[in-house]
């Protein structure tokens, strides 16, 4: 009986301080986000497949949560952990600023471009690492892009014997097979 | 192949940018905030937008092993010619590291804003220095760009190395002292006024040269002192990156 008056007694007190508790459940929202990642890059892709000349280009996109507006050129990348002769990096964020006003996301961004070498081919997969931080210090989660094999496209010996033996075939077929001219 | 991710900590700092003498002159440091050492620190590029480099002369630069939660300085010195005070650049640091017996590749950015053209410190020598290198023969000149009225008179020429090397050449008047490892200073040999051997402002000094096996180049650090004539003291100072034998590994 008494715990049930209590819990009457608690709901009466909710239902007074509605608007209040609201704004403690709002506030502490907002200070679990300041302790969240502040600067949030998402590349649209995490696997590239290595292709020796051509250019690619690693785009994704921003979550600005850091309390102030940003242009694209505040935001700076450091790559890492890739084979040093296997690649170049060019960085294009922020090479055109765009506004990032705080507590917006902006999708679509080209961050970089990577060129692999046309020298010495890279059959390994590898890894680069990418960390980005803004011009106040603010850094974003490290994110690893995995690099596939380059695919070998010289066929193996035994596969070239099977070519050759299924031609002189034909060829023999075609003879047999052809009418005597005289 | 193994991957490094402690190393994803490697960023640039806020670097030091002054643009005077018609050159933007930065100091850059180089933040491992990651958990492990990065031996064998190479830089092998600096770009700095469209600017034209001016210094160093070539690469790698070798910044040695650089610490968990430490920091080294790489110095670049570009051209202003056609940039717009405000305008941002993009600052590119490429080079590489090692993680245990593995190397690795490494991207370094960050935008930087040119900025108004400034004064020269009263330290700083107007001065350049010139390094080619042939056939095994490494060859300096050096340079006093300091106005005509200046008195700043340029007395010795100094570069670290870190290989095996022989001085083959020492300018009329100058003489050289080093341990033929790690150092050479070139000095000039005049000992009282009016120190004819002393190079003079508009004037150029060559004949300072080394040899050393392997005929392979990297930068590394220089420095020229001048000795004020109108004090009878020492004066300003130059400091820049000129090539030198690769090192031994």
């Amino acid at each position: 009986m008494i715990f049930m008056l209590k819990i009457r007694r608690l709901a009466a007190v909710f239902r007074r301080h509605t608007c209040f508790i609201k704004l403690m459940i709002m506030a502490s929202a907002f200070a679990a986000n300041a302790h969240a990642a502040e600067l949030r890059i998402t590349p649209d892709v995490f696997n590239l497949t290595f292709v020796p000349g051509p250019t690619q280009v690693v785009t994704g996109s921003i979550t600005n949560i850091t309390g102030v507006d940003l242009l694209t050129s505040d935001i700076f990348f450091s790559l890492s952990g890739y084979p040093a002769d296997a690649l170049t990096i060019d960085v294009l964020l922020g090479l055109d600023p765009l506004p990032l006003p705080d507590r917006t996301r902006t999708d679509n961004l080209d961050f970089f471009s990577i060129t692999f070498s046309d020298t010495g081919a890279v059959f390994a997969p590898f890894t680069i690492e990418a960390l980005a931080f803004d011009v106040n210090g603010n850094f974003a989660e490290p994110f690893v892009l995995n690099v596939q094999a380059q695919v070998q496209g010289v066929p193996e010996p035994s596969s070239g014997l099977l070519v050759m033996a299924g031609l002189l075939l034909v060829r023999q077929r075609f003879i047999r097979r052809s009418p005597a001219v005289c | 192949m193994a991957t490094s991710v402690a190393a994803s900590r490697i960023v640039i700092g806020l670097p030091d940018i002054r643009r005077n003498g018609g050159e933007i002159r930065l100091t850059i440091p180089i933040l491992n905030g990651g958990e492990v050492a990065l031996s064998r620190l190479l830089i092998t590029s600096i770009t700095l937008g469209s600017a034209g480099l001016l210094s160093p002369p070539g690469w790698p630069i070798h910044l040695n092993t650089l610490g968990a939660s430490n920091s080294a300085t790489v110095a670049a010195r570009f051209s202003d010619q056609g940039l717009v005070e405000g305008a941002n650049l993009l600052l590119t640091v490429r080079g590489s590291y090692q993680v245990g017996d593995v190397s690795y590749g490494l991207t370094l950015t960050r935008f930087l804003k040119v900025p108004a053209p400034g004064v020269r410190p009263d330290y700083e020598l107007l001065a350049a220095v010139q390094s080619a290198m042939t056939n095994g023969l490494w060859s300096y000149s050096i340079v006093n760009r300091e106005p005509a009225s200046s008195t700043q008179h340029i007395a010795t020429f100094a570069i670290d190395i870190h290989a095996p090397v022989t001085v083959t050449g020492v300018p009329p008047g100058w003489a050289v002292d080093t341990d033929s490892l790690t150092y050479v200073l070139w000095y000039a040999a005049d000992l009282a006024p009016p120190y004819p051997s002393h190079v003079a402002p508009g004037a150029t000094l060559a004949g300072f040269q080394l040899a050393a096996a392997g005929g392979r180049s990297e930068v590394t650090g220089s420095s020229l002192v001048a000795w004020d004539h109108a004090t009878d003291q020492s004066g300003r100072v130059f400091a820049d990156h000129v090539l030198t034998p690769y090192r031994l590994t």
